[in-house]
């Protein structure tokens, strides 16, 4: 019994883990750009705090490519 | 960013392509951004911090190279704002220095030139001092200065020379000037005129004409080599060989450390296994954690030893050869000579090979480049491979030193490389109708590898490695292990528990979709968290058949049994097919987000989803019913 719960507890700390970390890359961002058309500075800005650098784990530039928020915006049509 | 930052001078590095600025960047201020022997490595503002020998903080920021303020392309136009005091982001910096690369003068003086005429206060660091006196330039420091009108310091970046000297004169000349308030935007600047080149291009004449006294004698061995190493025929011949070797040290090199690492697992393994009582946990901890971290951290030795090839290459000046001689090939198929370092890049991780495209200033060809780098095989596809080939290609000589799993290993590859130049081809042709335009490339001379910048780079994969093994990775596991486990098999039922659990009936649903590709339902469970990393397929195979031989199956050499269970339970056709589904899907979340923004819209990153899904599944859909036709399946 103590065994089960105890995976149980293990298994539901890795799908909070995988959640919090699919919405930091791929959701926080596109969210805080919505907030912020419609006029919601504070929390776009909350959500911008949590934005996380795109997933780039086996990049040779080790992550460090500045994928993140600090990258100058150079997107086609915007850059 | 800070209050003490924003106060703190904002210094600029910009120069040409590959003369150093990155290497200056980490001799400056401590950072460990990539560099390589060829152009285009930075194609991202990045900043850090140093300071002076008075204590002074400043802010380096390091730009993508540029020949001149006249951009061209994505990267080019973000250093032009910067330098202008146009970027809306970004502070306007106090100082430029203009980092030349001494060996060729002629190319980057013309940029030193443009920067002083700014109005800026300039610093020229001279770079690459050691090459430039090792083949006989002799220069007037003081005449150079003289006639630029700015300060010169002689530096050798990757040797962290002459950084002291650069930092007094940086001080120096931020020291003398006129306490003006904040630096303003350049808002004079135009677009140079070719009237305006034409002279500058005299002005670079006269400055050398003054400042030389013995010019740079030919590089005659980096010739010599070059004869050889850019001929048609043989130099191709020598790419070959250089890729065949490298793909048989794979898996021949990476024997020992990677046994060792096996050892160890089933070491971890048993040892779980006998401490726990049987149970939830210890299934969680042997089948899930495990067989799962531990079947994708036996792929370490093998990834480092690609990426030591890679990185030794790039460092020696080889891989710009390599990108030269592949020009003429990708010039036929319709993409652009620059298309080769972003595909190149692609091969470590689609993401930073991605935003390399913004190296290339024509939208269809940037465009067209985007949409085929997810076809070069990056390094996660590499764990799939290795399993695959070990399970079912015999270790037996092909040709000389080269056995038959590193051919099949470098058929992967170039598999990847033709469907990449395929897809190319069939864009240029139809959505992306226009000239292929003409490479304009430098090549560097040849030089040893600096061994610090690869045992770093090495030390960095690893590292990156081992994290995501042990946290995406391990988390993707125990989920697969949780929906392979429950809910559990009633009493009395027949056949495997998995097959009752959510995995076993999500795998059920989906296999009428994959059967005609000889997937059976336990693959098409491991393709699915597949998409979160490409290698967790390999965690979730062996999560899903370690569970399923539950009480057979030996923890102490779970790595080998799950390869012998795939020998048993797959036919060489579907092994073939797998692989092809490996080489042209496009498993990864991340692509899709970065192709989303570098393309600004939603429209090109789907529309890559769906043509590499259609792709892949006729390529494995053709791969299997031909292998079955052939009698394989």
């Amino acid at each position: 019994m103590i065994q089960e719960v105890l995976s149980l507890a293990i298994v539901a700390a890795c799908v909070g883990w995988l959640g919090l970390r699919f919405f930091r890359e791929h959701l926080a961002g596109p969210l805080s750009r919505a907030l912020l058309r419609k006029g919601r500075v504070a929390w776009a800005m909350r959500l911008r705090g949590r934005q996380a650098a795109s997933g780039c784990g086996t990049c040779s530039s080790g992550g460090g490519c500045a994928t993140g928020p600090a990258g100058l915006p150079l997107a086609m049509g915007s850059g | 960013m800070s209050t003490l930052a924003q106060e703190s001078p904002l210094i600029a590095l910009a120069g040409s392509p590959n003369c150093g600025k990155t290497a200056l960047f980490n001799a400056l201020t401590g950072g460990r951004q990539k560099v390589g022997n060829y152009a285009g490595v930075t194609v991202e503002r990045k900043q850090g911090s140093t300071r002076t020998a008075s204590g002074r903080e400043l802010q380096i920021l390091d730009l993508p190279g540029t020949y001149s303020l006249d951009a061209r392309t994505p990267d080019e136009e973000v250093t032009r704002d910067v330098l202008l005091g146009h970027a809306a982001e970004e502070r306007v910096p106090g100082l430029l220095v203009a980092v030349a690369d001494a060996t060729n003068l002629e190319r980057n003086l013309s940029l030193v030139l443009e920067l002083r005429d700014l109005g800026r206060p300039v610093v020229l660091a001279l770079n690459m001092m050691d090459l430039a006196r090792s083949r006989g330039l002799e220069l007037d420091l003081d005449a150079l200065a003289r006639e630029l009108g700015v300060p010169v310091v002689p530096t050798v970046a990757v040797k962290r020379r002459g950084i002291p000297e650069l930092l007094e004169a940086i001080e120096s000349r931020l020291g003398a000037l006129p306490d003006a308030g904040a630096p303003r935007p350049a808002a004079d600047w135009k677009k140079p005129k070719a009237e305006d080149v034409r002279l500058r291009f005299l002005e670079v004449d006269r400055v050398l004409r003054a400042a030389v006294r013995r010019p740079l004698a030919p590089t005659l061995w980096t010739d010599r080599i070059d004869r050889i190493v850019l001929h048609p025929m043989w130099g191709s011949l020598l790419l070959l060989v250089v890729l065949a070797l490298m793909f048989q040290a794979i898996f021949s090199w990476a024997e020992l450390p990677k046994t060792l690492i096996q050892g160890g697992v089933g070491w971890l393994g048993q040892t779980v296994s006998t401490i726990l009582p049987e149970g939830p946990l210890q299934s969680l901890l042997v089948d899930g954690v495990i067989a799962g971290v531990g079947g994708v951290l036996v792929f370490l030795p093998q990834i480092l030893l690609l990426f030591a090839f890679i990185l030794v290459l790039e460092d020696s000046g080889y891989m710009a050869r390599a990108a030269f001689l592949m020009d003429n090939l990708m010039g036929r198929v319709g993409l652009n000579g620059r298309s080769f370092i972003p595909l190149l890049s692609s091969y470590a991780c689609a993401i930073p090979g991605i935003m390399a495209t913004r190296t290339i200033a024509d939208r269809r060809d940037r465009l067209i480049t985007i949409l085929v780098a997810p076809l070069t095989t990056c390094s996660a596809r590499l764990p799939v491979y290795t399993l695959l080939i070990a399970a079912f290609v015999p270790d037996r000589p092909l040709l000389g030193p080269i056995g038959m799993q590193a051919g099949v290993m470098m058929a992967l590859y170039l598999g990847g490389i033709v469907a990449a130049l395929g897809m190319a081809v069939i864009f240029r042709r139809t959505l992306f109708r226009g000239p292929t335009p003409e490479l304009l490339m430098e090549l560097p001379t040849y030089k040893m590898p600096a061994w610090g910048n690869v045992t770093y780079g090495l030390w960095e994969r690893a590292r990156l490695f081992v994290r995501r093994a042990g946290t995406v990775i391990l988390a993707l596991s125990v989920v697969v292990w949780f929906l392979s486990t429950y809910p559990k098999a009633p009493a009395g039922a027949a056949g495997p528990a998995i097959d009752s659990s959510y995995a076993g009936r999500i795998g059920h649903a989906i296999e009428p979709l994959i059967r005609p590709l000889g997937f059976d339902w336990r693959i098409g469970v491991a393709l699915i968290p597949g998409f979160a990393a490409r290698e967790v397929m390999v965690s979730a195979l062996a999560t899903v058949y370690s569970i399923e031989a539950k009480g057979e199956a030996d923890p102490g050499n779970m790595t080998q049994a799950l390869g012998q269970a795939l020998h048993q339970s797959w036919s060489t056709a579907t092994a073939a097919s797998l692989l092809v589904w490996y080489i042209l899907a496009l498993q990864c979340l991340s692509t899709v987000a970065v192709t989303r923004r570098e393309t600004n819209s939603w429209r090109w990153p789907l529309f890559m989803l769906g043509y590499l899904t259609v792709l892949a599944y006729l390529g494995s859909f053709l791969t299997y019913q031909g292998f079955r036709l052939l009698g394989w399946g």
